[in-house]
């Protein structure tokens, strides 16, 4: 609390900080850019008009007779030696009627500054101008020009000087910091996009070479399979030197790395759907012609994929020389690598205590699991398979798959090795151990699954009640009924019922069920459902 | 000092609005990139795996179909049918009738020899009067289980179905949609694989069905849609699923599963309390309250996704069903965001918290509010004279080269990975419709997004104050009574 507090009071910080930065660089960045006015008089002699800038001309006398009138001033109502001129818009006009006041010499005359109206002094004036520069409203280039009254000389200086534009735009576009980015954007966007496009293709128009030329290979070779699997003599094709075999394929083809993988592809297709001796002729060509060493050389390389491939390859065709090399992948970090490593050494191996599983350091996926289940179920058919090592391994994963393979291939003479297991097992363990027990109608071992009702886990609990609805005893049903006063959750109370009801219907009518009547009822008429329990 | 202040904030917008362009040029080209790795690892996993395999094995996990159905009277039989013809051998079809006004009932009742059973319905999520659990008597169904209830929703209809689903995990999909038979096999395969992350969700791609052939529950032969709005969603789509969702799982950042098709950890569901019934955007905030949750436990987790084609379902070609479609969703992202605000730039929250919370907050939240704004700003400028002309036709052809690339990409990636619209016209079709959809359709995507904003301020659907408060705890939504009394 105190930690996420003090995050929110830390971005509020450093918002308020970037937002005052923003502020501030943005000012000083417009003082920067500001053009100081030193000399007001002589700034205004050489300017036109200044929006907002008006002057008039006070005159006080010396005498009250003096009149002014003709010379277009007004008299103050308040004071008669005071005399003032209408607003007058260019600097130098109040400064012509100024010096021809002071020429009169009956008083003393000053140009006063009206901004907007307002009377300001002349370093309000000063401000105003720097404000008007600053923001490009006034040009300050009006001040030369303006002391140029001859046009004449003005185009001869032009001539003289050479053309300098006043915006650049390099340099317009370098000082824009939205410009930059701009470019920046584009500049990043093309190149990305470019590199982007052009890898898009070639990965494009490298797939569509290799399907084709995958397609070719696929046509090339099948013909020459075909006639060794199905015309020649078995005896023969053992005689065949690897020269003569490659004689039969397209000149140079098999120097080919893809056509080696499209040819160990159409002989393990076929390989899967032939049986007896078509798979040893299928195993002796792709022997003869030495895929087993393309196959084997797939192990070295970086990518996990032409690894995996590899691995797969030699599963399928029994490479059982490679199993040294095949063996070292079984811990490897990539998971396609280890799994399909594993299952080749359980498949070719010929080792029957399953080892190779036990001594897996990586949890086991249902993947895994569901290939590994597949190998192990052929090899059991095929002999005598070991699995203690699997219920002794220090892999949670790898026990438990043990005990799951009890039930799946119907090992009943391991269920006493799991009942010695159950006091000490994990509840991933037990959870599987009660499915075998459950699966088997084990009826030994009540007492300890009796202990596990007051377990915390809901699903063990829920499979300590399935097992007992199969298996339970007289005093099950006591401590069932028991548990089902006890707990309130819905679906632990019908499980309950359901297994008291399966163990003894008559316990469940006679039952005096006070609390919570109607869901008793409910779960009562649930468990009396025809349909709910037999389709 | 009125002209100082004008300029700061005028150039303050305008370096705002580059930024905020140069960010989305800059993630959707890591987008790209992201999304084009996974899909090379895809389909390079594709290459190893035996789907026959997992229908039959007894390693794999249960699955129970939740299909919600409102009115679905004229197919909900068929679809019924062709659910119950997937290959898979552990799972069961739960469809849920959100108390429809039509016949849905009857048909399911005469079609499947349902009866109505004493089943001891269990709301351990909160749903509507769940009014019957019907079963059929024919064996052959026994995988169908149907739940008449009233009428609350999608997201309540889905935890009516959740109540009664049984197996460990549940494919919560939209009853119209078309599933391809090996569709269950394939989205199990995330679940079934990962090891040191527990798997709590698995998104699939959803396909647009207008105009194809559909035969035995799979599209048989692609072709884009007719009209313009239709053929824009087909490249929308690819964008959204081939390239978005594809580059978030790459870095563990989903947080939105399609409510037409998503594979949900049963237990985890449970746990949190379902679908909040309350919100527009239950699927997308029931997947960001499960990954809460398990940050909130310190449990390594992961969301999948499946890019492979195997959910269809139609899109809306007309505006106004489109326009309610996008308000929809523009308010179900805002009150998503805004349950779960408290994870915003939260590290505990790891990627969810860190990243794609301020992504969908800011370029997909605010993207219509910025867009507008962007355009506002544009033309104050044009009248004042104060844009340049130069940097607004770069910063414009940028944008659209931009959006073309995207796009381009995105079919591209389609062409390379699955190539299902083999036909050239219908490829021409939708490079017009790359061109045309900056200034056809997105301007009024912008429109509606923004009316969903509106929407929302208005409280129109949602659930105010709870809305506005959020959940301190992803557990909290068990705490709130989302069924009005």
């Amino acid at each position: 609390m105190i930690f996420e507090a003090g995050l929110r009071s830390l971005k509020k910080l450093i918002f308020t900080l970037v937002f005052l930065k923003l502020f501030f660089s943005g000012n000083l960045v417009a003082q920067d850019d500001s053009i100081t006015v030193t000399g007001l008089q002589s700034v205004l002699e050489n300017v036109d008009e200044v929006p907002g800038l008006e002057f008039i001309v006070y005159f006080k006398t010396l005498n009250d007779t003096t009149d002014l009138t003709l010379l277009n001033l007004s008299q103050h109502a308040d004071s008669v030696n005071f005399w003032f001129s209408d607003t007058i818009l260019l600097y130098n006009q109040a400064k012509e009627l100024n010096a021809g006041l002071s020429l009169l010499n009956e008083g003393s005359g000053s140009i006063n500054y009206f901004l907007f109206k307002r009377e300001v002094s002349e370093s309000g004036v000063l401000e105003y101008l720097d404000n008007l520069i600053r923001n490009e409203l006034f040009d300050p280039s009006g001040i030369v020009n303006n002391s140029f009254t001859n046009e004449g000389e003005l185009v001869l200086l032009g001539t003289k000087t050479a053309f300098r534009p006043y915006y650049k735009l390099k340099v317009k576009i370098l000082s824009d910091i939205k410009m930059l980015l701009l470019l920046a954007c584009l500049g990043m966007f093309l190149i990305a996009s470019l590199i982007m496009v052009l890898v898009m293709f070639v990965i494009k128009s490298k797939k569509r070479r290799k399907e084709v030329l995958t397609l070719r290979f696929k046509n090339l070779c099948y013909g020459p399979i075909s006639d060794l699997l199905f015309d020649d003599e078995p005896e023969r094709l053992k005689q065949l030197k690897r020269e003569e075999l490659v004689c039969l394929f397209p000149k140079g083809h098999l120097d080919i790395d893809l056509f080696k993988d499209v040819m160990i592809q159409e002989i393990i297709s076929l390989n899967k759907n032939m049986k007896g001796d078509f798979k040893a002729r299928l195993k002796l060509i792709y022997r003869k012609l030495e895929l087993d060493k393309h196959s084997i050389k797939k192990l070295s390389f970086k990518r996990w994929d032409v690894v995996t491939s590899g691995i797969v390859e030699i599963n399928e065709m029994d490479v059982i020389e490679a199993v040294p090399i095949v063996g070292k992948l079984t811990s490897h970090v990539n998971f396609y690598i280890r799994s399909n490593a594993v299952a080749t050494m359980l498949n070719i191996s010929e080792d029957m205590t399953l080892k190779v599983l036990a001594d897996q350091r990586y949890p086991l996926s249902k993947w895994q699991q569901m290939k590994y289940y597949r190998i192990i179920k052929y090899l059991n058919n095929k002999g005598n398979v070991q699995f203690d090592l699997l219920f002794e391994s220090k892999n949670e994963s790898v026990r438990v798959f043990g005990i799951k393979l009890v039930r799946y291939l119907g090992l009943v003479d391991r269920l006493s090795v799991l009942r010695q297991m159950y006091r000490t097992a994990s509840i991933n363990e037990k959870i599987e151990i009660l499915k075998c027990y459950d699966n088997f109608n084990h009826l030994e071992g009540l007492d300890d699954i009796h202990t596990d009702l007051s377990t915390s886990d809901k699903t063990l609990f829920l499979n300590v009640v399935k097992v007992l609805k199969n298996l339970g005893s007289e005093v099950s049903q006591i401590i069932l009924m028991e548990w089902f006063r006890k707990t309130k959750d819905f679906e632990c109370r019908l499980k309950i019922l359901d297994a008291v009801n399966s163990l003894n219907p008559e316990l469940v009518t006679l039952s005096n069920f006070s609390a919570n009547e109607e869901q008793v009822n409910q779960i009562i008429a649930h468990l009396k459902d025809p349909i709910l329990n037999h389709v | 000092m009125y002209s100082i202040l004008f300029h700061i904030v005028i150039e303050l917008m305008g370096i705002l609005f580059l930024v905020y362009s140069f960010s989305i040029i800059t993630i959707y080209l890591i987008m790209a990139v992201l999304s084009g790795l996974e899909m090379r690892d895809h389909l390079r996993k594709n290459k190893f795996a035996d789907y026959l395999d997992v229908i039959t094995s007894p390693v794999s996990p249960g699955i129970s179909i939740i299909a919600p159905a409102y009115n679905e009277g004229m197919n909900i039989v068929q679809n019924a049918k062709s659910l119950l013809t997937l290959h898979y051998s552990r799972y069961e079809v739960i469809l849920v009738n959100d108390g429809s006004k039509d016949d849905s009932l009857e048909r399911m009742v005469e079609s499947f020899d349902l009866v109505k059973t004493d089943y001891a319905y269990n709301y351990q999520i909160e749903c509507k009067r769940v009014r019957g659990v019907y079963k059929s008597a024919n064996r052959s169904f026994s995988k169908l289980i149907f739940v008449d209830k009233e009428n609350g929703g999608k997201a309540d209809a889905l935890n009516a179905g959740i109540n009664v689903a049984q197996n460990e995990i549940l494919a919560c999909i939209d009853v119209d949609c078309i599933l391809s038979s090996d569709s269950l096999t394939r989205m199990v395969r995330p679940f079934m694989e990962e090891t040191n992350r527990k798997v709590i969700a698995v998104g699939g791609v959803i396909g647009v069905a207008n105009n194809c052939d559909v035969k035995d529950g799979t599209v048989t032969k692609y072709r884009v849609p007719d009209t313009l709005l239709g053929r824009f969603q087909v490249i929308e789509y690819f964008r959204a699923f081939l390239m978005g969702r594809m580059a978030w799982t790459r870095i563990n950042g989903l947080m939105l599963i399609s409510g037409a098709f998503g594979f949900f950890d049963r237990e985890l569901v449970l746990k949190v309390g379902g679908y909040f019934p309350k919100t527009v955007g239950e699927d997308m905030e029931l997947v960001v309250r499960m990954r809460r949750h398990m940050y909130e436990m310190g449990i390594a987790h992961k969301v999948g996704f499946v890019p492979d084609p195997l959910c269809w379902t139609e899109v809306p070609e007309t505006k106004g069903v489109l326009s309610k479609q996008r308000n929809r969703w523009m308010r179900g992202t805002i009150e998503t965001l805004q349950l779960h605000q408290s994870i915003s730039m939260n590290p505990k929250q790891g990627v969810l918290g860190m990243v794609s919370y301020p992504f969908w907050s800011i370029f997909e939240k605010w993207a219509p509010i910025l867009e507008f704004i962007g355009l506002i700003y544009t033309m104050v400028m044009v009248f004042t004279g104060d844009i340049s002309a130069l940097y607004f036709i770069a910063l414009f052809v940028l944008i659209y080269c931009f959006s073309i690339l995207i796009s381009s990409f995105s079919i591209l990636y389609e062409e390379i990975a699955y190539n299902n619209y083999k036909d050239k016209t219908d490829l021409k079709k939708l490079i017009k419709t790359i061109i045309l959809e900056p200034f056809l359709v997105h301007p009024q995507l912008v429109w509606w997004g923004l009316k969903g904003h509106w929407h929302f301020i208005k409280g129109k659907g949602g659930w105010g104050e709870m809305i506005r408060t959020g959940f301190k705890k992803a557990t909290d939504k068990q705490k709130v009574s989302t069924v009005t009394p």
